[in-house]
């Protein structure tokens, strides 16, 4: 482990910080998921409704479009599923003591 | 405070329009930029008054990303840009609960407006491509096409909708909060609005924190070991 001394702080090294899950970690993976999946969504609405306009095709490329982020949403869920079951963090909670 | 009554443009600087918006901008860096002169501008060895008040920030918000963003190096790097973001974004937030401030003319905190929150998250955006290539090198390609080609364009959208999000995020929460405190102000006068300017404060710092946390996992996801 590195330790740093800054001001005459010592920071902790980088051994130190892998084995603590922050709590700011889970608020963000918390909050990005829900918001991620939102804008997928929305995005792929927009833009199928602009491609609609502009090749006369309405609603097709909106419904795919949407059936697009809905899909960019779920694998986005999928992925931090399994950065999770990786790290061994599903159902147990995380705390600063982990 | 009492947004949407002005589109107040000052002057032109070349093409661009000076609006309100920028110029609170500019206060809120000039306010910045002076604490941290007055701050630093007589270094001592054994800290003392704002000096040590600033160290004391700094050693915090280093340990502070270094445990978020798993690599030391990469919070160390990165630690300058996010505190920026979180000193700006939280005093623009607080900018409207200024006493006095519905009285000044064309007055809106900037996180209230898209383009500014926009703005930021595309900061926010392109800092994360430049970790992850600057970290990985062109490795950092690879994650487009994880776990197989045929999920770039899905890889590709995700990417997008992490400035989507911040932008609407911030802009929404603070859009909506000067909206409901104008409001306020105008149906019930004083004890109501001043309830509401309280929970601001909270949901102001709350906000900063979230969009600062927000890059910060970002950034390293984009520089993480699986790239």
């Amino acid at each position: 482990m590195t330790n740093t001394v800054i001001a005459g702080y010592i920071l902790k090294g980088e051994g130190m910080a892998q084995k603590k899950k922050h709590w700011a970690r889970s608020l963000s993976d918390a909050i990005n998921l829900a918001t991620t999946v939102a804008a997928a969504v929305a995005i792929g609405i927009l833009g199928g409704r602009w491609l609609d306009g502009r090749f006369d095709t309405e609603p097709w490329l909106t419904v795919i479009g949407c059936l697009f982020g809905i899909a960019t949403g779920m694998k986005a869920m999928w992925d931090k599923l399994d950065t999770k079951s990786d790290s061994g963090d599903l159902g147990r909670g995380t705390t600063d003591d982990d | 405070m009492i947004f949407g009554m002005w589109d107040a443009t000052y002057f032109h600087l070349g093409p661009i329009p000076v609006d309100h918006i920028i110029v609170t901008e500019w206060a809120i860096i000039a306010v910045i930029g002076l604490i941290a002169y007055f701050a630093t501008r007589n270094m001592q060895v054994v800290p003392t008054g704002l000096q040590n008040a600033f160290e004391m920030i700094i050693v915090w918000t280093y340990d502070f990303f270094t445990q978020l963003m798993d690599k030391e190096h990469v919070a160390k790097k990165w630690a300058p840009v996010l505190t920026t973001f979180f000193l700006f974004i939280l005093l623009s937030n607080y900018s409207g609960l200024i006493p006095g401030a519905a009285r000044i003319e064309g007055f809106q905190p900037p996180t209230s407006n898209w383009n500014v929150t926009m703005t930021l998250a595309l900061i926010t955006f392109f800092s994360v491509h430049v970790a992850g290539f600057s970290e990985n090198g062109m490795h950092y390609l690879g994650h487009f096409i994880s776990p197989n080609p045929l999920m770039l364009p899905l890889n590709l959208l995700e990417e997008v909708t992490h400035p989507l999000s911040l932008t609407v995020r911030l802009f929404g929460n603070i859009f909506g909060e000067e909206m409901v405190i104008a409001y306020m102000l105008f149906m019930v006068p004083f004890f109501i609005p001043m309830a509401l300017m309280g929970l601001s404060v909270l949901l102001g710092a709350i906000q900063a924190v979230v969009f600062t946390i927000l890059s910060a996992s970002y950034i390293a996801a984009a520089t993480g070991e699986g790239h």
